[in-house]
């Protein structure tokens, strides 16, 4: 996108003021950015409400190579969710969040049936005997909703907002300092975009694995 | 050996060496002990402080083994789900199931917001977790540890994050600092170790210690004052803080038992004493011995030098050990030669005649009294040489001495007897010979005299020698020292007046001579005391028969031995130098009696006899004035009579003494005329006035012719040198008749009369006078 040219921002400011009404512009481009580094973060989840409510469907998060597939997977409220197990080894994969408590035991293949998830929400997924294994599903009820790409960038087709009022974005991202709730931001109406927006992460977890760890533990004691 | 004085020196000695023994080694043993109970205490501190990084060590490991067994826990799944649940009496019953499998004493849940979700505590849940500061130090490092204090007790408190997907909660669980954590580090530190609640010397947590007798004093400081060591009499200890989050609720102490810390060290006193003590025993010994090898000898030199004082022969001590006390030794020795050398110089100086070598008077006797005691009888000869003083004057001491030194030796070499010859005084030798009789004894005296008598060669000058010999015999005729002395000496005088120079002790002699040395002595007391008196022997004029005046006689009673004749006493007083005072007596008397006679009309000339002494005196005249005054017309009715011999001994003093008293106006006159050995020719020279002719020569003149033509030829010859005549001695008429005739102008005698006592004179005088009519003496002169 151009940088508005100096006539246009001496003309456009005093609309802003007063005389004209800003619009969300179309499509919207947001980027999510860590306001610690001011990288652009990959990933990040952002939701926008609007009319209506998304459709239900059926979704998958496999197991393979002893992470969930996706990670981070949003789902509008009352979807369903596969765990199929792509593994050589069995997993447990369970949820102690209060939107989807649900326990998966031993198993190898497809699950019996698939889990609803009839409340919104941010459950994490983790498995009972790879504690590193770690995913997420949103469930949500609004209608717009996208993860950034490398770019940190996510774009919706739609107005945010049609009364060009200013809305409310719920970014999310795993890093998080409390993963298990959105960091609102409020979005104002403006014509620029890309739309920008800081949120606070904690750094990335060093890559060790979980289990190296407690093998150093033991070896430790 | 024991007991003596001299251990002094010995004592000191041995004190003095085992003082320095002791010094040296107790300062040794001292440093030693002091600097040994340094290391030790500084090793225990270094104990204590290995033990306090081994009991960190302890305690960070347990505090790991607890996080890990937290953790093993906070990850069990089946304890998530009860979480999860939700449902509080599932999970408080999941949390005493794990709480008992990880031995906590205290344990809770809380939710990530700090709320009690469960606990075995009796807490409300729902209430925030009670330990604030660490509940948020969890949130932000996740796991944590700290020494918490909560409802009075200390726990080492843990707090372990449960995370689930998506569950988030923490595990809390409370570890006691008790005796088997404490017996734990106390095992693995080698120190005895307590937990207390800082600053709460009596809350003890924990302990190792089996009984609980802790240091309380010492404990009530803090860590950070008990930085260092700390000690008391049972434990040194080190305290170190057990670190809470912002405070430091408990302390661990780490103890060393004293008695067992000390234990090398008091093994080591004890060692060390006994080496002291050994060392010292030995140094005793060494002492001991040096001391008494020391001491010995001049405790023996010493009881030497005492018996030495004592018997100049006694043995001298064996003395063993050199050095000084050899040298002592040698000094004592030479110091008892010397000394022995002197006593025999004073010995022999003291026996012995230093001029000829021969036995003094003292050597002699000794051995005369040696005869006495064992009443052998010997003969003891005294020879004199008389002319040894003439031969001083005459060629000098040196010639003196050298005859006296000859005749010795010739003695000696006659006599051959050692010993028994002596020089007794300055001319006088004594010998002891054997005892012969008094013929034989002759005979021996004779032979020896001749021997004697040869002449000698002295400095080339022949000089006769010739002595005189007495002798005795003893004990026949002396019993003591004393009475040889003086028999000898007696004897030796007779000798010198004899023909032959010999005598014979006689019986009887030294009678006489100790009634002289009586009457000398008792004389002095007779003139002090007036015991003399004068008789006076009146004077006739032979012209008329008037008496004219009287000669003073001194006369001396002895109150014990009677009446002493002034022939006897007059010549001891002139050899003991007291004829002045009797002089003097004499005159004092008689001008007391011619006072008297005066008084009584009697008008006499005196007459006094002077003797040669008191010629010498020139205070005399001065006396005679004193005792007679000094009239107008001089003291003409005075006379002083004097013997030949006294005016010619000492003519020029004498003369002058006469001078002078003929100047007073007193006549002189020459007593005794006729038996000395008058010069004619000096005669002429004295103020003389008046001769008085002896009466040897008048007493028989009347039958013997030839004192006739004496007593007249010397009548003439006075009358020649214009002297008059006074005779002594007339007995009978004729006598007085043929004095009458030759014209001699006085005369004293039995036949006109005898001397008498002043206070007699006056009645005599009248008898005489008609005594002298009667006779006719008055007129003799013209019946020829």
């Amino acid at each position: 996108m151009r940088p508005a040219p100096r006539w246009l921002i001496g003309c456009v400011i005093p609309c802003a003021l007063g005389f004209t009404t800003p619009v969300f512009p179309e499509p919207l481009t947001i980027t999510v950015i860590d306001e610690a580094t001011d990288a652009p973060v990959e990933n990040a989840v952002v939701t926008l409400p609007g009319q209506g409510k998304p459709a239900q469907g059926t979704f998958t998060v496999a197991q393979k190579n002893r992470s969930f597939q996706p990670g981070v997977l949003v789902i509008p409220e009352g979807s369903e969710v596969n765990f199929p197990n792509r593994d050589n080894t069995q997993h447990h994969v369970y949820s102690f969040s209060p939107a989807k408590t649900f326990n998966i035991e031993l198993y190898a293949g497809n699950p019996e049936s698939p889990i609803h998830f009839d409340q919104s929400g941010i459950v994490e997924l983790g498995c009972n005997i790879h504690d590193h294994m770690q995913g997420f599903i949103l469930v949500t009820q609004r209608p717009h909703y996208a993860l950034t790409d490398a770019d940190g960038r996510v774009q919706f087709d739609i107005a945010p907002g049609t009364d060009r009022q200013s809305v409310s974005a719920n970014v999310w991202h795993r890093r998080l300092p409390d993963p298990d709730r959105y960091n609102q931001q409020t979005l104002e109406p403006n014509t620029r975009s890309p739309m920008r927006i800081h949120i606070p992460l904690e750094p990335e977890p060093e890559e060790d694995d979980e289990l190296d760890q407690l093998q150093q533990e033991f070896e430790d004691l | 050996m024991l007991s003596l004085p001299e251990t002094g020196f010995r004592a000191r000695l041995m004190l003095a060496m085992l003082a320095l023994v002791v010094l040296a080694s107790g300062s040794v043993a001292a440093l030693l002990m002091y600097n040994l109970f340094e290391a030790e205490k500084a090793r225990a501190d270094e104990q204590l402080e290995v033990a306090k990084r081994v009991a960190t060590e302890v305690i960070d490991a347990r505090t790991d083994l607890l996080v890990s067994n937290l953790q093993i826990l906070s990850r069990d799944f089946g304890l998530k789900s009860a979480i999860a649940s939700g449902d509080v009496a599932t999970i408080t019953s999941a949390l005493e199931n794990h709480s008992a499998r990880a031995n906590t004493d205290l344990a809770m849940i809380a939710d990530s917001d700090g709320q009690v979700l469960a606990n075995l505590t009796g807490l409300s849940n729902g209430t925030p977790v009670p330990f604030d500061a660490l509940f948020r130090k969890a949130r932000q490092d996740g796991t944590v540890s700290a020494v918490t204090e909560w409802r009075d007790q200390v726990h080492q408190v843990l707090m372990v994050p449960i995370e689930g997907a998506g569950l988030s909660a923490w595990l809390i669980a409370g570890f006691h600092l008790d005796d088997d954590f404490a017996r734990l580090i106390a095992d693995l530190t080698a120190t005895d170790v307590v937990f207390q609640t800082t600053g709460h010397a009596d809350r003890i947590l924990g302990t190792s210690l089996p009984e609980r007798k802790l240091p309380i004093q010492a404990m009530a400081q803090s860590p950070a004052e008990a930085a260092a060591m700390q000690e008391n009499d049972q434990f040194f200890m080190r305290s170190m803080g057990l670190q809470g989050i912002d405070q430091t609720p408990a302390q661990i102490w780490l103890l060393k038992d004293r008695a067992s810390t000390l234990a090398r060290y008091y093994g080591l006193i004890l060692e060390m004493v006994t080496v002291l003590a050994v060392v010292l025993a030995i140094a005793g010994c060494v002492v001991l011995v040096t001391a008494r090898t020391l001491g010995r000898p001049i405790v023996r030199l010493s009881r030497f030098a005492q018996a030495l004082g004592e018997d100049r022969r006694a043995a001298p001590p064996e003395i063993h050990v050199p050095g000084e006390p050899r040298i002592l030794l040698r000094s004592l020795l030479t110091m008892r030669d010397s000394i022995l050398r002197h006593e025999q110089r004073i010995e022999h100086a003291a026996t012995h005649d230093t001029l000829t070598g021969l036995p003094n008077w003292r050597a002699i006797k000794e051995r005369l009294q040696y005869y006495l005691d064992t009443n052998q009888a010997v003969s003891v000869i005294a020879v004199n040489l008389p002319d040894i003083k003439t031969i001083n004057e005459m060629l000098g001491f040196r010639f003196g001495d050298e005859t006296l030194i000859a005749t010795a030796l010739r003695l000696n070499g006659i006599l051959l007897t050692p010993g028994e010859l002596a020089r007794t005084g300055g001319s006088q030798f004594i010998a002891i010979r054997p005892a012969l009789e008094n013929d034989a004894l002759l005979e021996h005296l004779a032979w020896l005299k001749q021997r004697i008598e040869t002449s000698v060669e002295v400095f080339g000058s022949p000089i006769q020698i010739h002595v005189e010999i007495a002798a005795l015999r003893i004990p026949e005729q002396a019993q003591t020292n004393d009475e040889i002395q003086r028999r000898l000496d007696l004897t030796l005088e007779r000798a010198a007046s004899a023909a032959d120079h010999i005598a014979l002790y006689t019986p009887g002699g030294d009678e006489d001579h100790l009634r002289e040395i009586q009457l000398i002595r008792d004389l002095n007391e007779a003139i002090r005391n007036r015991q003399l008196h004068l008789n006076y022997q009146p004077k006739i004029a032979l012209a008329t028969g008037q008496l004219i005046g009287v000669e003073a006689l001194v006369r001396w009673h002895h109150p014990e031995l009677g009446f002493v004749g002034p022939d006897e006493f007059i010549p001891l007083a002139e050899s003991s130098g007291q004829t002045l005072e009797m002089t003097e007596l004499v005159m004092a008397l008689a001008a007391d009696d011619c006072r008297d006679w005066q008084a009584r009309g009697l008008d006499l000339k005196l007459a006094i006899n002077l003797s040669a002494l008191d010629l010498t005196n020139p205070g005399l005249p001065e006396k005679v004035q004193r005792h007679f005054g000094h009239p107008e017309g001089g003291l003409h009715w005075l006379t002083f009579e004097v013997t030949e011999s006294a005016v010619m001994s000492d003519t020029g003093l004498a003369l002058e003494t006469l001078e002078r008293l003929r100047a007073l106006g007193a006549d002189i006159s020459v007593d005794d005329f006729g038996t000395g050995q008058s010069s004619l020719a000096q005669l002429r020279q004295l103020p003389v006035q008046e001769l008085k002719i002896d009466k040897s020569f008048v007493l028989n003149m009347s039958v013997e012719e030839q004192d006739q033509l004496i007593v007249k030829s010397t009548i003439d010859l006075a009358h020649g040198l214009q002297l008059r005549v006074c005779a002594e001695g007339i007995e009978d008429r004729d006598s007085w008749r043929l004095l009458q005739q030759w014209g001699c102008e006085q005369a004293q005698g039995f036949y006109m009369g005898r001397p008498m006592r002043g206070t007699e004179l006056p009645e005599w005088a009248t008898r005489y006078e008609r005594w002298a009519r009667e006779q006719g003496l008055n007129n003799g002169g013209g019946t020829t």
